[in-house]
């Protein structure tokens, strides 16, 4: 045996993963052999210096937060699910006889086909794909009908002569793109993922990267500040809506936002959200900018009617200085 | 086999009785089995991605894999070996999508250098000071070397290192010969010895 083999055995050794046999011929080779001696010192002392690095803990906080955004996202696919549930029923009723059956699945790989002609056809000249983006995979040479997932498959049409039917479904099909938060084919992507992501920690991300934009908001792509705009209204997850309400900040003062800052203020119901809504408002951004009759009356109602004293005071604070 | 859900004690369940009363849409029973088992899936991915954020996406893409795959679960593992199959190529499969990920996590290490957990300096000696910093520019390093290893490189070796679990039991994750699993941890060393020659 050489001594690379011993060396192994050194390492196996250290993680006691050495059979008694092993460890014994290891032994006995070592006391016999200095470079291997030395080697086995080398390796602790490679050890040694491992032990100064240990990987991020697990903390109770952050094992608590993980849970709840699995909940939500758990919830949300229940929620989906019901729609699978319906759209399951009504395949069954279609599905029930077999002359009919066979007709659809015809349509399907003839559908399926014509979506991969159509795919291959449009990656090949450019058209119709977000700019910068291509196949995950290199080139159009490499896109199979394999790689193609089906699905929202929708019944549209079905004629009982015939036994034709007619299906609409969704062809998704692995993409990649690569550029800077600031790119329009980078902002599509992101503005989807805020607002059709399952995963609440990849939405909450999405909402991030876009905190990290250029400066300039008026270039903005309308659709970023309408994905934000939702998520802050309508995303389940708190941490999402937060972190949307933070980078709309940055837009005022837009008279869509500041109506949707209004609108969570009206409507919200975690406090903190509110709190944070209402001082967004009341920005020096406001100033100088003749207050519409929405967001005095929003205000107004929020000073006569909120549950929460503090938001009332706000309010009213932000109430005069618009009509200042 | 039926299963009845109504006074049915999540707590002193099995693993199979949790699973069958999950399949059956128990969503309290599904939550016990899941806790029983997800701080280990979320410590494998901590140590995987050495990230916070980047170790609760893959937390979250596992249970939702499991969550919609768990009716199909058949029982001929265990569900704590199917779950670690899943974290595992979640795992590998994360690092694939993009580099992104390691740039975060090493910002994030630089950010923290120097930040309140080491307490005020005037409160600490020079020599531990010193000992500090250099203990933190070896945990920098050792982090650097880990980030240069291929996936399934980094993962056997943090597996088997940090968290301490078996050869067999690793081999049984990533669904490899031991003797596989053995090739990754000597090369991952080997590269981590060749980066970090310099300290030893």
């Amino acid at each position: 045996m050489d001594h690379q083999h011993y060396q192994e055995w050194l390492q196996l050794s250290l993680y006691d993963e050495l059979s008694d046999d092993a460890r014994a011929l290891l032994e006995d080779h070592l006391r016999t052999c200095t470079e291997c001696q030395a080697e086995g010192d080398r390796l602790r002392g490679f050890h040694r210096i491992l032990s100064a690095h240990r990987p991020m803990p697990v903390t109770e906080q952050l094992l608590q937060q993980a849970r709840r955004e699995r909940r939500v996202a758990w919830h949300e696919s229940v929620e989906n699910g019901l729609g699978k549930r319906v759209g399951d029923a009504l395949m069954g009723f279609f599905a029930r006889p077999l002359r009919m059956a066979l007709a659809g699945v015809a349509i399907l790989v003839v559908g399926f086909a014509a979506g991969w002609f159509a795919m291959t056809q449009s990656v090949g000249s450019g058209g119709g794909f977000i700019p910068g983006m291509h196949q995950a995979g290199g080139n159009s040479e490499s896109f199979a009908p394999g790689s193609m997932r089906v699905q929202n498959i929708r019944f549209i049409e079905r004629d009982a002569n015939t036994g034709n039917i007619e299906v609409e479904f969704e062809a998704v099909s692995p993409m990649r793109v690569r550029g800077n938060v600031n790119d329009a084919s980078i902002q599509y992507v992101l503005a989807r993922v805020l607002l059709n992501e399952e995963n609440p920690g990849m939405r909450l991300r999405a909402a991030n990267m876009f905190g990290t934009a250029s400066d300039d908001r008026t270039s903005a792509d309308y659709q970023v500040k309408t994905a934000l705009i939702a998520a802050m209204k309508a995303d389940p997850n708190l941490g999402v809506r937060k972190q949307a309400l933070t980078v709309l900040q940055e837009y005022l003062p837009d008279p869509s936002v500041t109506e949707a800052f209004l609108s969570v203020l009206a409507n919200e119901k975690n406090i903190g959200m509110k709190i944070a809504a209402i001082n967004a408002l009341d920005l020096k951004k406001l100033t100088g900018r003749t207050a519409s009759q929405d967001v005095l009356q929003a205000l107004q109602k929020t000073v006569a009617s909120d549950e929460n004293n503090y938001i009332r005071i706000r309010a009213q604070a932000a109430l005069e200085e618009v009509q200042q | 086999m039926s299963v009845s859900t109504g006074s049915f004690d999540v707590t002193a369940a099995t693993d199979t009785e949790l699973i069958l009363h999950a399949k059956q849409g128990n969503m309290d029973a599904f939550e016990t089995l899941v806790q029983r088992y997800d701080r280990r899936v979320l410590t494998i991915a901590a140590g995987y991605v050495n990230s916070a954020d980047d170790a609760k996406d893959i937390y979250q893409e596992v249970f939702m894999r499991v969550y919609r795959a768990l009716s199909k679960f058949e029982m001929r593992s265990e569900f704590s070996t199917w779950l670690f199959r899943i974290t595992t190529n979640v795992c590998l499969s994360y690092r694939m999508r993009g580099r992104r990920h390691q740039h975060a996590s090493l910002e994030r290490g630089s950010e923290d250098e120097g930040q309140p957990h080491q307490g005020p300096p005037a409160l600490r000696d020079e020599t531990t000071a010193e000992r500090m910093g250099e203990d933190e520019e070896i945990a920098r390093r050792v982090a650097e070397s880990l980030e240069k290893l291929s996936p399934r490189q980094r993962l056997v070796f943090t597996l088997r290192h940090y968290e301490g679990y078996k050869l067999t039991e690793i081999a049984e994750m990533l669904k490899c010969s031991e003797g596989s699993v053995k090739k990754y941890l000597f090369e991952a060393t080997a590269r981590m010895r060749e980066h970090l020659n310099d300290l030893a």
